[in-house]
Order: structure tokens, then sequence, then C-alpha cells
């Protein structure tokens, strides 16, 4: 045998090979959010079509609901958007997850936490971040809104199959080291288009010694990468990680279904298209300063100097630094912020939540910014508060919110002015992405909670 | 929704944005995609770069220059499209009136969703590249010819690459839906099959 773990999801799920080279991939189960669905539903009902297997698809608003109890909802367009969903989900028997409720959350937080992310299944969602998934072995990949159309209707996707990348990791992480950074060092070795057209899988004793939620923090950033998938074989953990979860395979299945999972992984003999091997043993704390997934560095180094760039792309380069309001080879430690994010589907789980609170327990948050955590589901917020997590947050001066997207993308009203320069544990510092004008450098949660109570991008190492 | 023809010439001003990564964000920002409708979304493509905060035209952008505001063509930098899947990328390009886009490469769910709208990607080297930059700086036309995978300039001629089945989709004017659906009996078979192997998959709520 010499099959990887992505031949054998693909072979589990091919219903046909298309003419177009592309595979006809059974879907198992479909994740909706409400800003990526409504095209697709009302194209349905324009072809006159039917929802093949409405048990198979959960809905959820997550993108532009509030986070704050205080905020009145006054945009027409996200109400409106919500209703559609909801509306959509009623009128074909699909569930939905309502605001409030102890299910609701990021699309990605609350399918593994509900048991509906699962190894071996397809599952796809209108969402680049889908790739998420496949830290549980599940062959998950993000989306458009014509292929949810035809989810829907046919209960499968046209997708070409990717080449195979492994991607061996191996050392220990050092202390407040995080997955996170290891996630941002790997775009920076392969570059931020250096996954397209390829499916990551994570291998080696760093992944074999990390939780689920680590796991998932390295899938969910592939798509930073550039790949639309990646996977991590299911091992003890991502099982019992899903033993007695909402929609995991109850106990007249159990077994079956776990001796199934354990069939999932790459054989030894298994060739991958192309192999990179990762030492994290001496990885340290990991930001950005621009405006792409190009622009990662340690938290001790410098921005690049103009000489250091290549002559074709300088141009881009001095733009990127002046809208981050930067200075070629300025330190990237002490560089002011205004605004702290903990939250989206990168950094939003229990283990997140804690990893922040340990830095920030006892401490303030400098009075000149404005921090806030937002749990990325009620699940957990639940059981951060159990833990007492919310009161050290804040008792520091953060905010603590409701779950949901948030300030990742600012589609609600948690959202960056022009200029303000934002830590956040998100995942994209694009241009504009957490409001127009606004400057966003990325790293892991602990990072965030520091650089909150400094005022300034520190080394969370030195606190 | 989807527009199924494409034309097998298209010709046109060519607005060319010399920048790599441009992501989907920039493409259509974030206060745009909240609609439940693909229709209109031309006049908030690259919003943010084409108005100023106070909704004036930002006369530095291409596509608000008399000369290349009608552009069909976009000519763009390195990864094109990358970032969020949003397919109002896409449907805000066409609405606008871009019927093809050059560029070194397409991120990858961009690509697709672009496919499946009928909108040309046509991927040249970074060398063709910078010569097309150059030359339609000053408002010439180019030609594209998608069944000879030829981009022609009263100067020179040049091929682009496009996947030959994704030309042949592009032609052939045949959706993935419509190619989906006619494979109903064979999903029904896989299904019943997928039921018995997996059957906890298809279990509802377990409590």
């Amino acid at each position: 045998m010499n099959k990887t773990l992505l031949d054998k999801l693909w072979e589990i799920h091919l219903v046909a090979e298309l003419d177009s080279g592309k595979s006809l991939l059974y879907v198992d189960k479909h994740l909706i959010h409400e800003v990526t669905s409504p095209l697709a539903f009302e194209g349905i009902k324009e072809n006159n079509l039917e929802v093949w297997n409405p048990s198979s698809h959960f809905s959820v608003a997550d993108h532009n609901v509030p986070t704050d109890n205080n905020i009145q909802v006054d945009d027409n367009e996200s109400i409106m958007q919500v209703e559609t969903l909801k509306r959509n989900s009623y009128c074909n028997n699909i569930k939905y997850f309502g605001v409030k409720t102890q299910e609701h959350g990021i699309v990605h937080v609350i399918s593994p936490e509900l048991g509906i992310t699962q190894p071996g299944i397809c599952i796809v969602c209108g969402d680049s971040h889908t790739s998420t998934h496949g830290a549980f072995g599940s062959l998950a990949f993000g989306i458009g809104t014509s292929d949810i159309e035809q989810v829907l209707a046919t209960q499968t996707v046209s997708i070409r199959k990717p080449k195979s990348m492994l991607v061996d990791i191996s050392g220990d992480l050092g202390s407040r080291v995080y997955a996170k950074d290891l996630a941002l060092y790997l775009i920076r070795e392969i570059g931020s288009s250096g996954g397209k057209g390829y499916a990551i899988e994570f291998q080696g004793n760093l992944i074999n010694s990390i939780s689920l939620e680590a796991r998932m923090t390295i899938c969910n950033m592939a798509i930073e990468a550039g790949a639309q998938i990646s996977l991590i074989a299911p091992d003890n953990k991502a099982i019992n990680y899903l033993k007695g979860r909402k929609y995991a395979p109850n106990s007249d299945y159990w077994e079956h279904a776990v001796n199934f999972w354990n069939t999932l992984y790459s054989d030894t003999n298994a060739v991958f298209d192309k192999t990179i091997k990762l030492d994290v043993e001496s990885l340290e704390p990991m930001t950005t300063w621009g405006t792409n997934l190009d622009s990662v560095v340690s938290i001790g180094e410098n921005i690049p100097k103009i000489n250091d760039i290549d002559k074709t792309t300088r141009e881009q380069f001095v733009h990127a630094v002046s809208y981050m309001g930067l200075q070629p080879g300025q330190k990237i430690k002490g560089i002011k912020i205004d605004k702290a994010f903990i939250g989206s589907c990168t950094n939003s789980r229990l283990e997140d939540l804690r990893e922040a609170a340990k830095i920030v327990v006892g401490k303030k948050v400098k009075k000149h910014v404005e921090a806030l955590v937002v749990p990325g589901s009620e699940y957990t917020k639940i059981m951060a508060e159990n833990e007492g997590l919310h009161h050290i947050f804040t008792d520091a001066g953060f905010s603590w919110r409701n779950p949901g997207c948030s300030m990742c993308l600012g589609m609600n009203s948690d959202r960056l002015q022009p200029g303000q320069r934002c830590a956040s544990s998100s995942n994209r510092n694009f241009e504009g992405r957490q409001g127009r004008g606004g400057r966003t450098h990325l790293m892991s949660p602990a990072m965030v909670a520091a650089a909150a109570i400094e005022g300034e991008i520190v080394d969370v190492r030195e606190l | 929704m989807k527009t199924k023809e494409i034309k097998k010439i298209i010709q046109g001003i060519t607005a060319s944005i010399d920048q790599d990564n441009i992501d989907t964000d920039m493409i259509i920002p974030k206060d745009y995609i909240k609609g439940v409708s693909s229709k209109k979304l031309g006049k908030h493509l690259f919003s943010y770069l084409r108005y100023n905060k106070n909704n004036t035209p930002n006369n530095d952008f291409v596509l608000n220059d008399p000369i290349f505001s009608q552009s069909k063509i976009l000519l763009c930098g390195r990864n094109f499209g990358c970032g969020s899947s949003r397919e109002h990328a896409v449907w805000s390009l066409k609405d606008y009136g871009i019927e093809a886009i050059i560029a070194p490469s397409f991120a990858e769910i961009f690509y697709q969703n672009s496919i499946r709208n009928f909108l040309l990607l046509a991927t040249v080297d970074q060398k063709t590249y910078k010569n097309l930059v150059t030359y339609v700086k000053s408002g010439q036309l180019l030609k594209i010819d998608i069944s000879k995978s030829l981009i022609i300039t009263n100067e020179f001629l040049t091929t682009f690459y496009l996947r030959e089945a994704d030309k042949e989709f592009l032609l052939n004017g045949e959706d993935e839906l419509t190619i989906a659906l006619k494979h109903k009996i064979h999903i029904k078979k896989f299904e019943d099959k997928h039921k018995k192997h997996y059957p906890w998959i298809f279990l509802e709520e377990i409590t």
C-alpha cells in the first residue's frame, strides 16, 4: 500500500471522474453561513431544484452578528442577511443554530465542538477557512456560492484533485511559542502562495504532541499559504475529542467508526509531490508587519530595508510600509497599538483563551488600548466562564464579548478606524480587512494579550 | 446568476493594476457583500481603491481615468484573488464589465469561482506580464483569442496559459451544476453504498 491520506479520502468520496478532469466528490456535511449562501438558495429556487439531503447541512450566522449586548443592530443589510439564512434553513428543513443558543458560534469552531466534523468525511463550506476541519482527518475545503448551489442540489462538488505536500514538523515549541507562530513560520518558509495547488498534510512529532485546538489553528492557516485543503491523520486525541459530542457517532456505531478512522493515514511508502521539513526547536514568536502574509517576521526582527527588497517589488513594499504607517528597517518590538483582538476561527478556542488569560492575569490593559476577547462559540464562552477566565479578562480591562467572526473581518461594528493599529489573533492582515484604513499585525493570542498590556508589540516571553 | 457564455474573442481597453496579491477583500470589500443579490456589485468593485473615504472618486486609480473606465480586461500581478472565498469578487468584476483577467498567477478558490462564472483568466509568465503592462499604459487595445490561447496587440503576439479542460468548459458553455445533475443516478447509487459503509454519517442528531 502506498496511498497518501489525500488519496484515501479522495477515493472514498469519488462519485465520478468528469470530462473536465475534475472529480465529482460526494459531500457528507455542509456548513452554511449568512454571507455566501443567499444566492445559492435563490438559485435552487429559480431552477426548481430541491435540497438533496437536508440533514447533511447545518447553518449558523456568524460573520455579521453583533458581539456586544449593548449594541443595537441598526444595519438593515445584516439583519436581512441573517433573516434570509433563517428563512432558507427553515424552508429547506436545514438545522439552524440560532444566535444566543448554546450551539451558536463561528462555523469552524462549532462544527468540531458539536462533533459534526469527523475523520474521513467530506465537509465543505462557502468559506476559505474550511481547511480548519482537516485537523481531524476530514477532507475539508472552502467553496464558492455556485458550488454551494451544487452541493445543495446534488450533494456533490466538482473539484480538481490537488497535488500532495507533506510538511514534516519536528522539535518542540518553546515556552510561549504556539501553533500560530508555527503557522506563520510555515507561510514565511513556503510563501503565501507556496501551497497553491496542493493539499498539505502535516506530520511529525510536533503535530503528534499538540492538541486538536492547536492543530486546527495550523490547518486553518493553510489557506493563507495558498492551500485549499490541509490534513492531519486522526489519532487517539482526535477520537477522544469527538467522543460524546452531540453529532458524533453514537454508541451503536462508535466502534465501527473508530475502526474506520484508524485506517486514515498516509501509508509508510506513500509518495508526496513535495516534502518540506521544519524544525521548530528554536522558533520564536512571530508576527507580520505588512499587508499580506508574505510579511511574516519573528519578534526580534526588523522590517526589511528597501535594499533587501527585490527591485521589481519595491514600489509595492513602499506602499505597504506607508499604509502600515511604519518605516523600512524599523524594529517590530515597540510598535504602538490602538486595539487588541483575541478571536476568529484561527484562535478563539478554549486553549487560546486560557493561554491569553495566563498572560493577562493580575495585569491591566494599557490605557490607550481598546482590547476585546471574542470567544469562538457560546459553548467555548461558557466553558471559559466556568473557569473564571472572563473575570481575568474583564478585570484587566478587556471587553468580553459574544461569539462571532467580529473584528477578523469587521462585517459587524467591531472594526478598526482609519489609521488604527491592531494586534490581532486572526488570519489576514490585508488592507482594510479589519476596517477601512486599519492596520493589522497577526500574532498568537498570548502575544496579543501581551501587546494589550504593554500598549505595543512585545515579546510575550519577556513579560 | 451566471452568464453561461463567453465571447471567443475578447477585445478591449486593458487596465493595469501592477500589484501582487490583490485579495478578494480588495476586489470587493466586506461592506458590499451583505446583500442577498449578485446584481449591481460592479459599482463597488475595488471600492476602497476607487473611492476616497468621503465617497469621491480617487483620481489616481486606473478605473477612474476616463481612458480606462470602460476597460474589459484587467492586467494584475501575481496571486490575484487570494484570501476570502467570496464569489462576490467575480460577480463584481463581471458586473463592472470585465471579461478577462491577465496575471502571472491566480489564487485557487478565486480561479475556480471565475471559471464557473465564465470569466476568462489568462495566465502569462512574469516577463510577458511586464511587457503587457508597458504596452497597455496609454490605452492600447488588447485582443484575446481564447481558442488559440493568444493575446494579440498591434506590436506583438503572445500566448497565455489556460488549462485545456477549462478552455473546453468556457467554450462549451455547460455549467458545473448541469453536469452534476446529469450524474444524479450515479450519485444516488454512490450514496446507497456510502450509507452501507459509513452509516453513522447519516445519523441525525444524537442526544
